[in-house]
């Protein structure tokens, strides 16, 4: 089934999404453009589930993204006006499909103006802008001289450079400009996704990096579902995650954040799982939720949010494996939120 | 040399390289010591020691050394994929690693054999017991597949006979949860814009 999701404003929000399922995203770090409670009602239909894994929607009106796509549909309309009386208009479509590479710093994105509906509005053409903040640089190949009427579409490549363990956020800015000869030139602009591009992932020394450079759409919160097959450590997740503050369960608000630091991931795990304890049997091993690597972890929540449990030395193992692939599959960088699904 | 730990593993990994995805079939049918993704760029050493430092040798070697697994309780072999950078050696997790060079030139991609010994894995809770220790001897040699030339401790034996009804609970858990739930999208609204054109007058 698909999940929607929609970020509010600083309260907080929970949306009710068409499709079926409470959702909720009250983020730590909100927005201003985000708009308060509201309830999503459109024209979207249920996915069906194969092919909701298979790319972000698009639809007008709507900015979708994942950690690593988006799609955004902006509903533009041009107006030819003679003595300040409209005498014709333009209505149509932009799409922007921007895909961020996880290992790279080059990315590129497809930018399509639709078929466009035209009431006395011929011979207006198209000039698209982009720019970018930080240290990114778009190289435009959107055409020009094209007019609206049928749909076109064109490529902006983009190249980010990021210094040795820095981050560099941004975003792209469009700016359209439309012209007619014997009118005065009219546009709009508007921005993609903010994006990150990060070099964060480097061994101790900073002598290699353990992952390549890259960039996503670090305001989307992922999901880990990975403990989900670890019954003994999903199952404790469960307890915890059902009493306090819910931390990391999705809907709870409360989302965990990544802890880097290796001294204070040590802190927190030998708070809660103190070294030299025996288990009661061989092969069991102590398992803390939130986890060791994250800000929620050792005593930072209170008792209520938290707890711990003997479980088997694979699923620990398991556990392992799976937390760094999930931080290096969606660049969870120090402090990033991500939510827990069991 | 000390190797950081946690999880009970340390890991020996490439840079990109991605841990293998293991079911636990696939802990049964594996040797309970090592496990290593498809392309040998990744490998997990399991450890009694769940969290901490440990005392890991590695001996690298021209060609192959003779075998001789006195004194371990586990021995098992595998190829890996690495340039003489070698592989980063620890716990990925912060990635606290630290540098294991081979003797070939950064650039230069080649197969090696590892050989990992591995003992005191299941007496880590026995007081005046010796220290959990491993050996990693490592030599230049075609790929080939894995060989298990020792595995008498317990550790390792948990892990290859789980216990029939965590086995089935496991089976249950992985048949009801799909390979990868990537069907939540984030979403704002984008304002239709509009733009206007006067004519000159």
């Amino acid at each position: 089934m698909l999940r929607r999701w929609t970020r509010g404003a600083a309260t907080g929000v929970v949306v009710l999404a068409l499709t079926g399922g409470l959702v909720s995203a009250a983020q730590a770090a909100p927005r201003a453009q985000e708009l308060s409670l509201r309830v999503s009602v459109g024209t979207a239909q249920p996915v069906p589930a194969t092919q909701a894994r298979a790319a972000v929607p698009c639809e007008r009106g709507k900015a979708y993204y994942t950690r690593y796509q988006s799609c955004i549909v902006v509903g533009a309309t041009v107006t030819l006006l003679r003595n300040g009386r409209p005498v014709g208009n333009a209505k149509f479509d932009i799409t922007h499909k921007m895909t961020l590479k996880q290992k790279s710093l080059k990315w590129s994105e497809s930018v399509k103006i639709g078929k466009a509906r035209l009431v006395n509005a011929s011979g207006v053409t198209v000039r698209l802008k982009v720019t970018c903040g930080g240290k990114c640089k778009p190289d435009n190949r959107f055409p020009r001289g094209r007019k609206l009427g049928r749909e076109f579409s064109g490529k902006v490549n983009y190249q980010d450079k990021v210094a040795k363990l820095k981050k560099d956020n941004t975003s792209a800015k469009y700016v359209f400009t439309f012209t007619k000869p014997g009118y005065s030139p009219g546009g709009f602009n508007y921005r993609s996704v903010p994006f990150r591009c990060d070099d964060t992932f480097w061994n101790r020394q900073h002598t290699r990096r353990t992952l390549s450079a890259g960039c996503a759409f670090h305001t989307f919160i992922p999901v880990m579902t990975t403990m989900r097959t670890l019954p003994e450590i999903a199952k404790n997740i469960r307890k915890v995650q059902s009493g306090g503050g819910h931390y990391g369960r999705i809907g709870s608000g409360k989302p965990l954040h990544r802890e880097a630091d290796q001294q204070a991931i040590t802190d927190n795990r030998n708070k809660v799982c103190p070294r030299g304890q025996t288990p009661p049997r061989p092969g069991l091993s102590c398992d803390e939720y939130p986890f060791a690597t994250t800000r929620e972890g050792g005593h930072h929540v209170p008792a209520n949010s938290r707890g711990t449990a003997w479980v088997p030395e694979e699923e620990q193992n398991k556990q392992g494996g799976r937390v760094t692939t999930f931080h290096k599959k969606e660049r969870i960088v120090h402090r990033d939120a991500f939510w827990v699904s069991v | 040399m000390q190797v950081p730990v946690s999880h009970h593993q340390f890991v020996l990994f490439d840079t990109d390289a991605e841990a293998p995805e293991e079911s636990i079939d696939d802990t049964r049918a594996g040797n309970g010591l090592v496990t290593v993704n498809a392309e040998g760029t990744y490998a997990s050493v399991m450890t009694g020691t769940p969290h901490g430092t440990l005392e890991v040798t590695f001996d690298i070697q021209d060609s192959q050394p003779p075998l001789d697994t006195g004194g371990w309780d586990e021995t098992v072999e595998v190829s890996m994929y690495f340039s003489g950078q070698g592989p980063m050696a620890g716990d990925p997790l912060p990635d606290d690693v630290v540098d294991v060079p081979l003797p070939a030139d950064d650039e230069d991609y080649q197969w090696w054999r590892f050989r990992f010994h591995a003992r005191g894995r299941d007496t880590i809770h026995t007081p005046d017991a010796q220290p959990e220790e491993h050996l990693v001897q490592i030599w230049p040699a075609p790929r080939a597949p894995e060989v298990r030339h020792k595995l008498t401790d317990q550790t390792g034996h948990r892990r290859r006979n789980p216990d029939p009804h965590y086995y089935a609970q496991a089976k249950a858990a992985e048949a009801a949860s799909p390979a990868d739930s990537a069907d939540t999208y984030a979403s704002h609204p984008m304002a239709p814009r509009s733009a206007r054109l006067d004519e000159h007058t």
